[in-house]
């Protein structure tokens, strides 16, 4: 038996524009753009949000924080260790 | 792609290609995809919407929503029902947006009634000569014509399709049924008593 809604569909399928193709790929690409700025950006945008209201860290940026360290004050000499003693005498 | 180089692209089937884009998000893996089915999907989309610049909107846009949902596919059903289904949902949708108070299958019609309930055979609908069938197809609701689509020419099973519109198995039986009388008579409408392929 002839299928002739097949035919109809394979002759509709040889008009497929061939520029659609680009489309749909620089639409992707736009998107998978935007969603890696997403990704990136918004968790430290948002931290700084919570910061300026004076809220607490968002668990998910405490791993990467190093402002609590003690930043180290090259003016002041470290503690002699013991054992050794240079004196001028 | 230089991966996807060293096997040949029909190498790869549908499942490995989503595989392989959902770890990488590496969009040739896409393009392959895109490749196999846009065709399809593009004169699924010109059948419903009977208009090339809408058929073309709507191919991309389909497209666009297989990549955001292709995690969300599980394999309970092939690859290209899935495709297939998120097209014909995708289309009715359009159509319902632009005439709001359309009636998308035969039965929504409270006029038209079959002349019997006796089947009419497949061949009456298949073997009508194609600029005809193309006139036919054109007047019958989008709901039916999304039917008949599906199981001749995608060749879904009845539980298949019965998946894709959300009804049951014996409605859609019926449906079929009722689209091919509807379309028998818009061609008599039509043709008046001409044989179907002359």
């Amino acid at each position: 038996m002839n299928n002739n809604l097949k035919k109809l569909q394979e002759e509709r399928e040889a008009m497929l524009p061939p520029e659609l193709e680009e489309r749909v790929s620089s639409q992707m690409g736009t998107m998978a753009f935007f969603g890696n700025l997403v990704e990136l950006y918004v968790p430290n945008a948002l931290q700084v949000v919570v910061r300026l209201v004076g809220g607490e860290d968002l668990p998910c940026l405490k791993k990467n924080r190093h402002r609590e360290q003690k930043p180290i004050d090259w003016r002041i000499p470290p503690a002699p260790e013991p054992g050794l003693n240079f004196t001028d005498s | 792609m230089a991966a996807v180089a060293k096997r040949k692209t029909k190498e790869y089937s549908d499942s490995e290609l989503i595989s392989l884009f959902l770890e990488d998000q590496n969009s040739a893996y896409f393009t392959l995809l895109y490749r196999r089915y846009a065709g399809k999907v593009f004169a699924k989309c010109i059948s419903m919407l009977a208009d090339e610049g809408l058929a073309r909107d709507a191919t991309q846009d389909v497209f666009i929503k297989i990549m955001l949902n292709l995690g969300k596919f599980t394999e309970q059903s092939s690859f290209s029902t899935w495709v297939y289904s998120i097209t014909y949902n995708y289309c009715i949708d359009i159509i319902r947006k632009k005439k709001k108070n359309i009636l998308i299958f035969s039965e929504d019609m409270g006029k038209f009634k079959p002349e019997q309930e006796q089947e009419i055979p497949d061949s009456v609908i298949l073997e009508m000569e194609t600029n005809r069938l193309d006139k036919v197809m054109d007047e019958m609701p989008p709901g039916d014509k999304a039917i008949l689509n599906m199981k001749y020419i995608d060749d879904m099973q009845i539980k298949e399709i019965a998946a894709v519109l959300d009804k049951t198995e014996s409605a859609i039986k019926m449906q079929i049924m009722r689209a091919k009388a509807r379309a028998q008579s818009i061609y008599d409408d039509m043709y008046g008593t001409e044989p179907i392929n002359s």
